[in-house]
């Protein structure tokens, strides 16, 4: 059964079946993805190919002013009239909830461009594993420390179906393609991890050997280990490392539910600075070629850019359409949900705009601090206080200007309001990390513990 | 379904496969979500699904479906085959470790079958021990989840195993939130066992969620961290996360076996002081780990990790135990359907010592007491771990003294346990999902109160 068909069915039986309104979105997903690596200790090349097809179907069911959700894989007539029934049910017997207002009403989805490549549903597998197999071997053959390398790629391609008894109706189809490599060196007792990756919608963005390149690079600068004392230093987040800490310390504070229940520490903040004057932080979700760009959100609102921060002072969070019609406003298009799960807010591409200088120019002018590549422990944030406190690992030494090595065990503590209260400027690297599009971004007098 | 599974096995085995293992799984899941005594979501949900994995001269090749008819079970299996075919051309063979030939029918003890417990039911559960923790204080908001999860599975490999399983699980989480003059915590808590809804009245939640509230409000007046490196004492849970993180990942046998676990050539070695005695034991009866079989269809066992400091064995699958010529331990572990199985942890602990807690901490100038998980991470190709604690004090001479907040702590595998050099005779076990390769797998960990010297902790000040 087609998608669009099995979201039409489902809402038409939730309708006979009594409900106020319904929704039903339905998503099919194929990847392959390909797991490589050479070890050369033990001589052990391990390779994996596999293949995933999923389906399944959601469907949100209102009577009077109570909402249940039920989903199912199976996409026949009879399973969907289960599903149906299932939160019918469901709806009868939970308590009306007074905020519910409506669901969103239909309006155009918002034309977007470089979201789907065709290339991607039928990925070249053959040339891809040879392409590995190369990669691998000259990367560990780079550096007679290097013990070894890994490399992994998916191809994902999904169509998703949502459909409303108010008449929303949207499908669409994007895809992704998701590379990286890695390696592992150790000299003089020195362990030092390397690595670069990417994700793209389009499969002819993806270089196996520039990630390759780059990943060697990193290897060797970790190498050589060095000092630097604790205290308050210039610390640069690549674009890598801060996606993870924002995931836990910044997206979940601006996500409307925890604002709306105060459990966010930027709930009540409009209007006011929460940042650095010249922060600037956009959520996008129309941007060409994004890795979160569609037409619509899953539950068919246009896609839309929302200005979070402006110069420093929070102008919006982000919205599904419960969230916003529960302050009267209209949603900003955030609603994300898989077909297990109710929907929640996500971020769309989060762009951040500031100060830009070159890369280069950026490490030049720090006297004495670190670049962090990855952080540990982001997961741990208090978003009620933005609170953290994480190790800040693979990161490199910057004295002077230069990078002068490895810092094994550095830790940094603090809010996420005072970092972004103590941005400066930010490279010209600019890169998409999961929902982050930023390049490396520059905070001064960041307490750090080594 | 059995006949499909064995009718899809001989199909690969006709292919020249040398070894194919068909996994089909169905699962029931309630996800209750209830923020201040309202009903967010209540989601029932049915899936199943279909896992193929193959092995061909060396190359692995795994594809899954959750469209169950012989055509797309076929295609699956076509496309698994493609896969491993590419996956060969520069490997050297693979030789799985034999594996005895099980035809076994296993059911987790139910006594309440969550399928025959209204939805009704679970929502009143949850309503309730949210509403307990916001009695404690109006400054109290609460978020409270409860998850269960019902599954039937089979297993089935050209070795000729063939294994039907029906597993059954409740997990209740809940974060409390306090506030006061624009100061905001949060504490969490959370417990989780194998069997049916009865295991509701065994989780002690209505008196978990108030202490979580008034946790929360203790955490108001509590202070920044200061930063450095100090003796440590953490509690039950923490010295459980910290099996998890700090030894627990780098003992799994597919780091080791592809060169990206610090333990590599370390069997036998002395890694931890003599206080340290690690074990992995998926034997426990309803632990959140437990299994009677792993999903390579391997019984599953418990085992020793480290004694008195040696590290004995590693955790293992199938192919890395015949590659290094290790026991099989049951540790190849899948989410569900979606996933090939890998090797993970299941209810992973430090013994207790015989130590009184006062005992830990008497001869302590200056130090830390830290207290529950606020979750971890660790590279085990590096050999460095984070974890984070809920709640922390000050020692001052043998003294618990000021409270402290946004704690947590990083160390050196090869160097932490090393350090210990106290373990009490209490013990405490707690439940978790651990992520590894995008999978998320039902665990335990725990341990006794123990004392570390020298680890490093993030702090403010």
């Amino acid at each position: 059964m087609e998608l669009i068909e099995a979201v039409r069915i489902a809402v038409e039986k939730a309708l006979k079946n009594n409900a106020t309104q319904a929704e039903a979105y339905a998503t099919i997903s194929n990847r392959i993805s390909i797991l490589t690596s050479n070890d050369r200790k033990s001589g052990i090349k391990s390779r994996s190919g596999s293949s995933e097809e999923i389906k399944g179907l959601s469907i949100r069911v209102i009577v009077g002013k109570s909402l249940a959700y039920s989903h199912t894989t199976i996409l026949d007539e009879e399973s969907i009239e289960e599903t149906v029934k299932t939160a019918i049910k469901l709806a009868k017997i939970k308590d009306p909830d007074p905020e519910f207002k409506t669901l969103p009403s239909p309006k155009t989805p918002t034309q977007v461009e470089g979201i789907f490549d065709p290339k991607i549903l039928t990925p070249p597998i053959e040339e891809t594993f040879e392409e590995l197999r190369k990669i691998l071997s000259e990367g560990l053959d780079a550096d007679p420390n290097f013990n070894t390398i890994s490399s992994n790629i998916s191809f994902t391609s999904t169509e998703r179906a949502i459909h409303n008894s108010l008449g929303v109706e949207v499908s669409f189809r994007e895809t992704i393609v998701n590379a990286g490599v890695s390696i592992l060196g150790e000299k003089n007792g020195i362990r030092s991890l390397g690595w670069e990756g990417e994700a793209s919608r389009e499969l002819n963005k993806i270089n196996l050997r520039k990630y390759m390149e780059e990943a060697i690079e990193k290897v060797k600068i970790g190498f050589k280990v060095d000092r630097i004392e604790s205290g308050e230093k210039t610390v640069i987040f690549s674009p890598e490392a801060l996606e993870s800490l924002m995931e836990f310390a910044f997206v979940r504070a601006i996500d409307a539910y925890n604002v709306q229940e105060g459990k966010s520490y930027l709930t009540g903040k409009i209007g006011e600075l929460v940042a650095s004057e010249k922060l600037t932080i956009i959520d996008d979700g129309t941007l060409k070629g994004g890795l979160r760009t569609t037409p619509t959100d899953v539950e068919g609102v246009p896609s839309q850019k929302t200005i979070i921060i402006e110069n420093g002072i929070l102008k919006s969070y982000i919205y599904d359409s419960y969230t916003a019609h529960k302050e009267n406003r209209e949603s900003t298009g955030n609603a994300f949900r898989q077909f297990r799960t109710p929907i929640t807010i996500a971020p769309r591409n989060q762009i951040i705009k500031g100060e830009e200088v070159k890369l280069e120019e950026l490490i030049r002018e720090v006297n004495e601090g670190i670049i962090i590549q990855g952080v540990m422990g982001a997961h741990s944030t208090n978003i009620a206080t933005g609170a953290f406190s994480i190790t800040a690992n693979p990161s490199y030494i910057i004295k002077k200007g230069e990078i002068i090595g490895q810092v094994k065990g550095c830790m940094i503590a603090g809010t996420f309001k005072e970092l972004l209260e103590k941005y400066t400027e930010q490279g010209d690297d600019i890169k998409q990390r999961g929902s982050l599009i930023a390049p490396s971004i520059k905070f001064e007098k960041v307490r750090i513990t080594t | 379904m059995m006949d499909l599974l064995i009718w899809l096995v001989n199909k690969g085995v006709n292919e020249g496969l040398e070894y194919v293992e068909a996994r089909y799984q169905k699962f029931h899941s309630t996800d209750i979500e209830v923020r201040d005594g309202k009903v967010i979501s209540a989601v029932p949900g049915i899936e199943q699904g279909v896992a193929i994995r193959v092995l061909f001269k060396g190359g692995w090749g795994f594809s899954t479906t959750n469209s169950i008819s012989k055509d797309s079970l076929q295609s699956a299996l076509t496309t698994a085959i493609k896969m491993a075919k590419q996956s060969s051309i520069d490997t050297e063979p693979v030789k799985l470790a034999p594996s005895t030939i099980t035809m076994d029918k296993v059911k987790v003890y139910v006594k309440e079958p969550l399928e025959e417990v209204s939805i009704e039911e679970k929502i009143k559960f949850l309503l309730n021990v949210d509403n307990v923790a916001r009695e404690i204080s109006p400054n109290i908001k609460t978020t409270s989840n409860y998850n269960d999860y019902s599954e039937y599975k089979i297993i089935c490999t050209s070795d000729g195993t063939q294994l039907e399983i029906n597993n059954s699980w409740v997990y209740w989480g809940m974060w409390a939130y306090a506030r006061e003059a624009g100061l905001i915590q949060s504490y969490r808590d959370r417990f989780a066992m194998l069997g049916g809804f009865e295991v509701t009245e065994k989780m002690n939640a209505e008196e978990r969620s108030r202490e979580a509230a008034k946790k929360a409000m203790e955490l108001l007046k509590a202070k920044p961290a200061p930063g450095g490196k100090f003796t440590v004492v953490i509690d039950g849970v923490l010295s459980g996360l910290l099996a998890h993180e700090a030894i627990g990942h780098a003992s799994e046998a597919d780091g080791v076996l592809r060169g990206t676990s610090i333990l590599r050539g370390k069997l036998g070695e002395k890694i931890g002081s003599e206080h340290v005695t690690l074990m992995d034991d998926a034997t426990i009866n309803g632990r959140f780990g437990t299994d009677v079989y792993d999903d390579e269809g391997i019984r599953a066992q418990r085992k020793v990790i480290i004694q008195k400091g040696i590290l004995k064995g590693y955790l293992t699958n199938r192919e890395a135990a015949g590659k290094m010529g290790l026991p099989l331990t049951g540790n190849a572990r899948a989410q569900d359907y979606r996933f090939q199985p890998i090797v993970r942890m299941t209810n992973t602990f430090f013994q207790p010592g015989d130590m009184n807690f006062e005992e830990l901490i008497e001869d302590i100038k200056y130090g830390i007491y830290a207290k529950g998980g606020r979750g971890g991470q660790v590279s085990p190709a590096e050999g460095i771990f984070q974890f984070g604690a809920q709640e922390a004090y000050i020692i001052k001479n043998g003294e618990i003294t000021d409270r402290l907040r946004d704690f947590s702590m990083s160390g050196f595998i090869l160097e932490t346990l090393k350090n210990v050099t106290g373990v009490a005779k209490d013990f405490d076990i707690y439940p978790s999902f651990c992520g590894k390769m995008g999978q998320s797998m039902r665990n335990t960990c725990g341990g006794p109160h123990m004392r570390i010297e020298n680890m490093m902790v993030g702090g403010r000040m």
